[in-house]
């Protein structure tokens, strides 16, 4: 099992964020993490990148408690912009490849240069886009176990929105997982296997998609309007 | 992996620094310049107000520079740690301690640059630019004046209160940037103002600090203390000595303990504690 959740459980001072969750994650799969807002999608994701510690419960990945061992085999992309403004895309890509080592250089400039990004251009002075597609290749360039995307294709084009999909089918293997958090569930919903449900920091349902269209006889966008209709 | 993030906290600011080291040393030029012309041309008025323009401006880029140091070190800390770039450099496979450490440790390098870059302003302006290779020769005329002024004093005695001094001057930029980011990371804890409660948690350990260091001193020089009230006493030179040594031995450990205390606070708030949102 690749990450395992036992009761789970975050609180901010009175506000519960994740409530007793419990979860098993597979290797080789890309799964959708859905729900409404303030649900619990990004603690979930930030107690699995090491940015949040649990209140309570259990959580591994790959059998190693959350700290230094798994920040290396997770790779992360919040849904803000977190690369330094004053970095060139060379300075960028060098840091990944002095602090992870499953990091490849190679994969890194390919995809910059089928978007045109040069190696010498500052990230001081390219587009909110730009920089989410130079931060997404920066993630996806590494050979991690687990891959947390949060929002990585909220507030880019759909032109966007389809390369960011590409690359994330197109760069991970199948020892590694992907946990997609995304409001567009359409976006996304052919590349999933796997949706995991929260609700009020509830996990309210954790199933494959075919699952879905053959027990609910609905789309997964379907399904999500109807669980978390207001 | 400490090694790596020096370097890239050394990146980030080195243009800024450049920018101003670079000011620093046109400013001595043409402030050593204007002084050859004052010589040159004597009574001329014009060089005579230029060069009064350029001191001011020469000190003034003094100040600037070494309280730029603090200004960059809070900036930097605030920008990579606490607010968006902190996600990836809290999401990178090193302990929190060394994310602190470098940032310290930058802080240092970035005094000691500036230092050396005050040094050679200072040969270019005196027209003397291995002056640091005639410091002996200052030391044994400053070493006879304090034996003669204090009557009592040694040579040994100068020597060991300029070593507290200097030391007092090597901890203060590492005190410094401790109590910012120990401010900042207290600021972090709240849900709401986080920058404003930074700011108030700063002043707030800043009057902790000087009660604390008030105590201090009233315990270690109470008899100090009853020399400095009687108006009509002469402290004798070797009490005073020693009550100023004491003071100063007692003065740094507290700022090391402190220091100690800023670094371990900062570590566990952003190690148990982390709040970017």
């Amino acid at each position: 099992m690749l990450v395992e959740c036992k009761n789970l459980c975050k609180t901010f001072g009175e506000t519960i964020a994740l409530n007793n969750i419990n979860l098993n994650i597979e290797r080789g799969k890309i799964i959708g993490l859905l729900g409404p807002n303030g649900s619990g999608k990004t603690t979930l994701i930030k107690i699995l990148s090491g940015l949040l510690t649990k209140s309570s419960g259990e959580v591994t990945i790959s059998e190693k408690e959350i700290g230094i061992e798994t920040k290396k085999i997770v790779s992360y992309l919040p849904e803000r912009t977190y690369l330094s403004e004053w970095m060139t895309v060379k300075q960028a890509v060098d840091f990944f490849k002095d602090f992870y080592e499953d990091f490849s250089e190679e994969i890194a400039y390919s995809m910059l240069e089928r978007l045109n990004i040069k190696r010498g251009d500052r990230l001081k002075t390219m587009s909110k886009g730009t920089k989410e597609k130079v931060q997404l290749i920066l993630v996806m360039s590494r050979d991690a176990e687990l891959f947390l995307l949060d929002e990585p294709i909220a507030g880019v084009d759909p032109a966007a929105r389809d390369y960011i999909i590409k690359t994330i089918i197109g760069n991970y293997n199948e020892n590694a997982s992907v946990i997609i958090s995304t409001h567009l569930i359409s976006d996304v919903e052919n590349v999933l296997d796997e949706v995991i449900m929260i609700k009020y920091g509830c996990l309210v349902m954790h199933k494959t998609v075919d699952e879905i269209r053959e027990e609910h006889g609905k789309s997964v966008d379907g399904l999500f309007r109807e669980v978390f209709a207001c | 992996m400490l090694g790596k993030l020096i370097k890239y906290d050394i990146l980030a600011d080195y243009k800024r620094y450049g920018i101003v080291f670079a000011a620093m040393l046109l400013f001595s030029f043409l402030l050593m310049a204007l002084d050859r012309l004052t010589d040159i041309f004597k009574g001329n008025r014009f060089f005579a107000i230029m060069m009064i323009i350029c001191a001011v401006l020469f000190i003034a880029a003094f100040i600037v520079m070494f309280t730029m140091i603090m200004v960059i070190a809070t900036i930097r800390f605030y920008k990579n740690l606490v607010r968006d770039e902190g996600y990836l450099m809290h999401t990178l496979p090193v302990p929190t301690w060394q994310l602190i450490t470098s940032k310290l440790v930058t802080t240092y390098i970035w005094s000691a640059a500036s230092v050396i870059v005050a040094g050679i302003c200072f040969g270019i302006v005196s027209g003397e630019m291995l002056w640091l290779f005639k410091l002996d020769i200052g030391w044994e005329a400053l070493s006879a004046a304090f034996v003669e002024d204090t009557v009592n004093g040694t040579p040994e005695q100068l020597r060991n209160l300029f070593i507290i001094c200097i030391v007092t001057i090597v901890l203060t930029p590492g005190f410094m940037v401790l109590q910012i980011y120990m401010s900042l990371a207290l600021g972090n804890l709240f849900h709401t103002h986080k920058l404003g409660m930074s700011v108030l948690m700063f002043f707030a350990l800043y009057i902790v600090e000087q009660i604390l260091s008030g105590v201090f001193m009233m315990f270690m020089s109470a008899d100090m203390v009853k020399y400095m009230t009687d108006i009509e006493s002469v402290v004798p030179f070797d009490v005073g000595y020693k009550y100023m040594m004491t003071s100063m031995y007692v003065s740094t450990i507290y700022t090391v303990v402190l220091m100690v205390a800023f670094f371990i606070g900062a570590e566990r708030i952003f190690s148990k504690k982390l709040n970017l949102e």
